[in-house]
């Protein structure tokens, strides 16, 4: 059976606020699953709880994920776990089963190593043997040597975002995550990292890719989300940004058309009909 | 917390209803009765006398006066230094920063307490030069800490703002900048040397030849009198009993090799003459601690 | 093959001219507070010749002799002529007549001593604590918090203390203790009691540990330790590092230690302000005490001696202080 995770309840609060309350969905290896959203409609903490490194207090309240490893299930937020168990449990998961590629890449590098060094100590968690140059070419570097003496400082974002590609590859995780991959860079450097999370797929890693920009969907998704105030309101059995249902998915898909000039129409559902 | 602010607010109006109380006190005379010296407490001397028979708690009051005074001119001194300089470097930047800097890197490089003794040795020891000593020793410290939020706050949008209106530069930088954003820190670093100065003159006083001299009152000389300061060091039995109260001893001569012991006046020691001005002392700072506490931001590293 | 040569060269400048700003800015500071200290002493009411001479014709010849009528540039600039070559002139009341250089030269290793024990002792301290109570927040209502919160206010009140507070009430507790426990049931008490009038490792330790933990200076670097741990336990890089299954620890520390090494220069100064006093309520004869003696009997030469050598110390910890953060952290070289 091929590893999987999944789980049909989440639910986060922050002191007296539910920040998200919502069924779950399931991530398979080898596919692309995108989970778009507005700002603030819970797609980060979601991602985060798979990791859990969900911060606020009390964070978690529900949750049925579940790990599937080779028949082997694992349960970290079983409910008679104790806490220390409980970030055993995930110690054991991050990385070697679930990678995480944060949304700021160049403030998730380490500011006081060259990003040889950090790409070398991640191999050596992954238990890899090639050399950082190999991972560095394969997220995308043409001068891989000279980017292992730069320090993070020094990089643009795209060569940032690149350098977490490249981390996230040596550490060899069977799963990944990676909240807003493409925001804030150019097109050209846009269309590099998806072929890297497109080769990425290829060799057999599952995704999770969060993105607030439905113009890449099509592209790239294999399974298509759609979180709104904290729940995931839609399961596209399409990867169609065009064809979503649901309200918040429209108002984003015309949200998009509206930008790329497409449709002058406001962004009511009925002027689709 | 709440509670630091409030015990902190309180501990140090009680300070300064002391020091206005001192205004009109004299200093209680030496007394020559050897029964009434060294009186423990009771209705007439509430903390009893010291070894000169002279009233504690009065002389307590009148401490307050050797820092009170000479604290504020140490805040005023550091205030007038510190605060325009660091105001223009921070405004200006460039060349004119690098070099006000530079004069209060130079003035941080002397160790502070170094500095004021220097002072106090080179041009005599008077309150006035205590104080002056103390506000230039603090100045760079408080130069920079003001210099780091002008040069924050020179580049904000609500500056750039006031420059299109047309405020002038005095009333952004003296207004805006200084007085809204910049008040909590200054006023912290004031009660932060307010607290260094008074530990600087007691430390004086106590070890003799600077500070407050005999027979005006100070924390310092107060600790100071209930010891010798030679290398005999004489009493050191019934100083023993002075920081041991509970323990009652009967005093019997007591001789060695390289310490002579002389037999104690007749009363035994009233632990209060030295305790008294340690925990007035001890107060005093917590209370300094706490309002700068309550005075701190989040900005603040 | 050029080119790589080429490299290399504008490499070894760029690095020359990095070093060069902090050497540049230790001459300075130093030129500028032996230039501080001079001007004090010049515009002082009265002179090193007024110590020392009883009569106006000494009077006049000795300021004749010492250049005291000179202006105050070639004073200063004689002064640091002779300095550079290590003569500070000689005391005129402490030892009269010994060169001021190696008055202080005898007494500098147990200053040194005493400076470094406590600069180890409070960081370490401090570090320790600081580890466990980093990012804590306390409220009253959680008792689980309390522990963190009553280490603080504990730290607070015990090191607000003055210095010369501290080491009187130790030592003479100390001195009660062990009288009481062994002098007066007839015992012979330890070779270093009473504590005030032997030189001892036991009297070196309580100078350390008094100067480590009073006059606000736990306290103060407490809280720097707590507020730089907190901050980079919650930067985004520990946090990544933490999502890749890396250990965070070794992060905390590589980015911890140039922030650490600017808070230890920083504080070098107030350690050595400590020693004056510490030394003299101890009576161990280091150069604190040197110097407080100095300032009583007005012994110019030496106190002027003195408070340069305070300055070089300074000014030297903030040379290395830099050179180090230049070394561990890549972001400052760069043009910051």
């Amino acid at each position: 059976m091929p590893d999987s995770i999944q789980f049909s309840r989440l639910k986060i609060l922050a002191r007296d606020t539910t920040l998200v309350d919502t069924s779950g969905f399931v991530l398979e290896r080898g596919e692309i699953t995108v989970l778009v959203g507005a700002s603030g409609s819970g797609k980060t903490l979601t991602a985060r709880s798979l990791i859990g490194l969900v911060h606020t207090d009390p964070g978690v309240v529900a949750s049925d994920l579940c790990f599937n490893q080779g028949g082997q299930k694992l349960k970290p937020y079983e409910s008679d776990l104790t806490p220390k168990q409980r970030e055993k449990a995930f110690r054991s998961i991050r990385g070697d089963i679930v990678g995480y590629l944060p949304q700021d890449a160049r403030a998730s590098l380490n500011p006081v190593w060259n990003i040889g060094r950090q790409v070398e100590r991640c191999a050596r968690l992954g238990q890899r043997s090639e050399r950082p140059e190999y991972w560095l070419e394969k997220a995308g570097f043409s001068d891989p040597a000279r980017v292992c003496g730069l320090y993070a400082h020094e990089l643009s974002g795209g060569m940032a975002q690149r350098a977490s590609i490249a981390l996230a590859l040596a550490r060899g995780s069977k799963f990944l995550i990676a909240d807003e991959p493409t925001t804030g860079l150019d097109p050209t450097v846009q269309a590099k990292i998806l072929d890297e999370v497109r080769q990425l797929r290829d060799v057999g890693v599952g995704i999770l890719l969060i993105t607030h920009d439905l113009r890449i969907v099509p592209q790239i998704a294999d399974h298509l989300l759609v979180m709104d105030g904290g729940t995931v309101v839609e399961k596209s059995p399409t990867v169609k940004p065009s064809e979503l249902q649901t309200s918040a998915g429209r108002k984003l898909w015309t949200s998009t058309q509206r930008i790329a000039g497409a449709t002058t129409a406001s962004p009511t559902p009925e002027a689709h009909q | 917390m709440k509670y630091a602010r409030v015990i902190g607010f309180v501990l140090l109006s009680i300070l300064f209803v002391a020091w206005a109380c001192g205004l009109f006190l004299d200093n209680p005379p030496a007394l020559t009765d050897t029964n009434q010296l060294n009186l423990h407490p009771n209705a007439e001397h509430l903390l009893g006398t010291d070894i000169h028979g002279r009233d504690v708690f009065t002389r307590m009051v009148l401490g307050t006066q050797a820092f009170v005074g000479p604290g504020i001119l140490a805040c005023f001194t550091a205030l007038l230094i510190g605060l325009p300089l660091a105001a223009i470097a921070g405004w200006k930047g460039g060349i004119t920063a690098d070099f006000i800097r530079f004069i209060f890197t130079v003035f941080a490089t002397f160790p502070r307490f170094v500095l004021v003794l220097l002072v106090c040795a080179i041009y005599g020891n008077t309150p006035t030069n205590l104080g002056l000593a103390a506000g230039l020793a603090y100045a760079p410290a408080l130069g920079e800490a003001v210099f780091a939020r002008v040069t924050e706050f020179r580049s904000a949008g609500f500056v750039l703002a006031a420059k299109a209106h047309g405020l002038s530069t005095l009333r952004i930088l003296g207004f805006h900048i200084l007085w809204l954003n910049a008040r909590r820190l200054v006023f912290r670093h004031l009660v932060q040397l307010f607290a260094f100065f008074l530990i600087v003159e007691t430390t004086l006083s106590c070890l003799g030849g600077f500070g407050t001299q005999e027979p005006n009152p100070s924390w310092g000389n107060m600790i100071a009198s209930e010891e010798h300061n030679d290398d005999t060091l004489t009493l050191v039995k019934p100083r023993l009993e002075t920081l041991a109260p509970h323990k009652k001893r009967t005093v019997t001569g007591f001789s060695e090799d390289s310490f002579q012991i002389t037999m104690p006046q007749v009363n035994a020691y009233n632990p209060w003459a030295a305790w008294g001005p340690l925990g007035a002392i001890w107060i005093t700072l917590l209370g300094c601690l706490l309002v700068a506490e309550t005075l701190e931001e989040r900005r603040d590293a | 093959m050029a080119n790589e040569v080429n490299q290399r060269g504008q490499a070894g400048i760029a690095l020359f001219l990095l070093l060069l700003r902090p050497l540049l800015t230790f001459v300075a500071t130093l030129a500028g507070a032996s230039f501080v200290a001079s001007a004090l002493l010049y515009f002082s009411p009265g002179n090193a010749a007024d110590v020392v001479a009883s009569d106006p014709a000494t009077y006049a010849g000795l300021v004749d002799k010492w250049g005291l009528d000179d202006s105050l540039f070639s004073q200063y600039t004689t002064f640091v002529a002779n300095a550079l070559q290590g003569d500070f002139g000689s005391s005129l009341v402490t030892s009269p007549g010994e060169p001021v250089f190696e008055v202080i030269q005898s007494r500098a290793p147990r200053t040194i001593l005493l400076v470094a024990g406590a600069i180890f002792l409070s960081f370490g301290l401090s570090l320790s604590l600081a580890f466990w109570t980093a990012g804590k927040k306390t409220n009253l209502s959680a008792w689980r918090t309390w522990p963190v919160g009553m280490t603080r206010r504990f730290v607070q009140i015990i090191s607000i203390l003055p210095l010369f507070l501290a080491a009187y009430i130790c030592m003479y507790s100390i001195d009660a203790a062990i009288y009481n426990q062994s002098v007066a049931q007839g015992l012979t008490p330890p070779s270093w009691f009473p504590l005030l009038l032997n030189t001892s490792g036991t009297k070196t330790a309580l100078a350390i540990g008094v100067l480590a933990i009073s006059s606000c200076s736990l306290t103060e670097i407490h809280t720097s330790c707590e507020n730089e741990l907190s901050r980079i336990r919650e930067s985004d890089f520990v946090d990544a590092a933490r999502a890749r299954g890396d250990r965070a620890w070794t992060h905390i520390l590589a980015v911890l230690i140039p922030t650490l090494t600017t808070l230890i220069s920083s504080r070098v100064s107030f350690f050595l302000g400590g020693t004056v006093i510490v030394e003299e309520v101890l009576h161990i004869n280091g150069v604190g005490r040197l110097f407080w003696d100095a300032c009583l009997a007005r012994d110019f030469p030496l106190v002027l001696g003195i408070t340069a050598l305070a300055a070089t110390i300074v000014c030297s910890a903030r040379l290395l202080g830099d050179l180090i953060r230049i070394w561990t952290d890549p972001r400052q070289r760069g043009d910051a």
